[in-house]
């Protein structure tokens, strides 16, 4: 039970750090700026 | 700070004059950073080529015959699309919900693709690249042109951007 839960929670940290690299957060113009 | 948009008119009037093709999808445009769309976005989008099965080859790069200089020019629009609506998950309704506020409302992000004229000394031949609205280090708010074929971002002749016939944002 706890190797199953296990293996699902790194997969999902696998995926989340592909999606993070695949997927960057974009930096936006923004108003105000000089 | 809120990220600044841009509607459409605004849009064209930064565009070289004349061009007979301007297409626009969205009402009003987000727009990325200069550095971020060259270096962090431009990096994201090789990654997600790759990834994809598309790899760097030689000389020409991601450049196939079957994925050549339209499919990348479309396919790097729809790359920083999808990190526009990834940062901005919440429908309407799931922020009326919740009370929690994108970052932004635009419905799209201003890079568009282009085609235009290359005229060698017999030759000439047609290329797709991309256009994207945005400040970068200067203050106002200028087109910038970008090779999604690994090169980032680039400068095109007087010549160049007057052939432009096609534009789609």
């Amino acid at each position: 039970m706890v190797r199953k839960l296990l293996k699902k929670i790194f997969k999902f940290k696998e995926e989340k750090e592909i999606q993070e690299e695949l997927f960057p957060k974009p930096v936006y113009v923004t108003e105000n700026e000089d | 700070m809120k990220p600044q948009t841009i509607k459409q008119a605004d849009i064209k009037k930064l565009l070289p004059e004349g061009i007979k093709n301007v297409f626009f999808s969205d009402a009003d445009y987000a727009m990325f950073n200069e550095t971020f769309l060259i270096q962090k976005g431009l990096q994201g989008f090789k990654k997600w080529l790759k990834f994809s099965g598309i790899e760097s080859v030689g000389q020409k790069r991601y450049w196939k015959r079957n994925y050549d200089c339209d499919n990348l020019a479309n396919a790097f629009k729809t790359y920083m699309n999808l990190l526009h609506a990834k940062a901005n998950p919440l429908s309407f309704t799931e922020s009326f919900k919740t009370g929690k506020a994108n970052e932004t409302t635009a419905q799209g992000v201003a890079i568009g693709v282009i085609y235009f004229e290359i005229k060698g000394k017999k030759t000439s031949s047609q290329h797709a690249i991309n256009i994207a609205i945005t400040r970068g280090l200067r203050t106002k708010l200028v087109p910038i042109f970008i090779e999604p074929n690994a090169a980032g971002k680039i400068k095109l002749t007087k010549k160049e951007r007057e052939s432009i016939w096609y534009v789609n944002f």
